[in-house]
C-alpha cells in the first residue's frame, strides 16, 4: 500500500470493541451519526448499497459501497464510488480492544481508481478533482518544506 | 477549456517540475535537462501550468525564466483541510453517539 495514495485517521473510544462494532455496522445505529443507509443495507461480503452525502447546502451525491471484507469486532472494508463515473477507493475500519471498556479505530481510505475529471458538473464543486489529489498528493507538504 | 490548480497537479511530471521550481527559478532549457522526455514535451506541461497560475515565465534576451507561483496551491490545502475536517466530524459523532448509549445502560 502506497503511503500517497492513503489517507488515515486514529481515534480512541470509552466503549467495549463489541459496543463500536454495532454502532459501525448496524443500520438503525450508523443513521445515528454516520449516513442513512437503504433497508437492504447487509453485513454480508458481496453486497452493495447505496447513499447520499455531500457538503451541507451543496449538492447531494450518489454514494455506493460493496462489501468487501468483514471479521467482527476486528475489521470493516468496503468500496466507495460514485456510481456514473469512474473512480474507486476503499474504506477500511479496523478495531482494537485496548482494555473491556477502550476501542481503537483506526480508519483509512485508499484511493485505488483515479474519480473522474473530465464531467464538468464534478470539476465545478472541486469535488471529484479533490480526491484525486489525495491520490496523487504530496506536493503540497513537499513544496511546504521551501516556503517557510 | 476550464483549468484549475487540481487539474496542474494530476500528472506526475508537473507535480516534479513544481517541486523543482519551488526551489528555485529556472531556465525552461535547465528544467527540460531534467528529464528524459523532449523539450517540447516539457513545454506543453509548463504551458498548462501557467494556465492554471502556478507557473510565470519571463522573457530576459534568448532565455526564458520558470518561476512557480506556489499561491493556487493554497485551493488545493483548502479542499484537504476539509476533507479531513470531515472525516474528523463523522468520527467525532460516532464518539458522542457512543457515550450517549453507554450512558443509557
Amino acid at each position: 500500500m502506497e503511503q500517497d495514495k492513503t489517507f488515515s485517521l486514529t481515534k480512541v473510544y470509552q466503549a467495549p470493541v463489541e459496543t463500536v462494532w454495532k454502532a459501525i455496522t448496524e443500520r438503525e445505529q450508523l443513521r445515528e451519526w454516520y449516513f442513512d443507509f437503504p433497508e437492504d443495507f447487509k453485513l454480508e461480503v458481496g453486497s452493495t448499497f447505496d447513499w447520499y452525502g455531500g457538503e451541507p447546502g451543496g449538492k447531494q451525491w450518489l454514494h455506493r459501497g460493496k462489501m468487501v471484507e468483514i471479521v467482527e469486532n476486528k475489521k470493516l472494508v468496503h468500496t466507495w464510488e460514485y456510481p456514473g463515473y469512474t473512480g474507486l477507493s476503499t474504506v477500511t475500519w479496523e478495531l482494537k480492544a485496548l482494555d473491556e471498556n477502550t476501542t481503537q479505530l483506526i480508519f483509512t481510505q485508499e484511493f485505488t481508481i483515479p474519480y473522474d475529471t473530465s464531467e464538468e458538473a464534478l470539476r465545478k464543486e472541486n469535488f471529484i478533482a479533490g480526491w484525486n489529489y489525495i491520490i496523487n498528493t504530496g506536493l503540497v507538504e513537499h513544496l511546504d518544506k521551501y516556503q517557510k | 477549456m476550464r483549468r484549475d490548480v487540481f487539474q496542474a497537479i494530476a500528472d506526475p511530471t508537473r507535480r516534479s517540475i513544481l517541486g523543482l521550481l519551488a526551489i528555485q527559478t529556472l531556465t525552461l532549457n535547465a528544467v527540460a535537462e531534467n528529464y528524459g522526455i523532449s523539450r517540447p514535451a516539457i513545454s506543453k506541461h509548463i504551458k498548462l501550468l501557467t494556465e492554471c497560475g502556478l507557473v510565470e515565465i519571463k522573457q530576459e534576451g534568448r532565455e526564458r525564466y520558470c518561476t512557480a507561483k506556489l499561491e493556487k496551491l493554497r485551493e488545493v490545502n483548502h479542499w484537504i483541510t476539509q476533507y479531513k475536517q470531515f472525516w474528523e466530524t463523522k468520527l467525532d459523532a460516532l464518539g458522542t453517539y457512543l457515550t450517549k448509549i453507554q450512558k443509557k445502560k
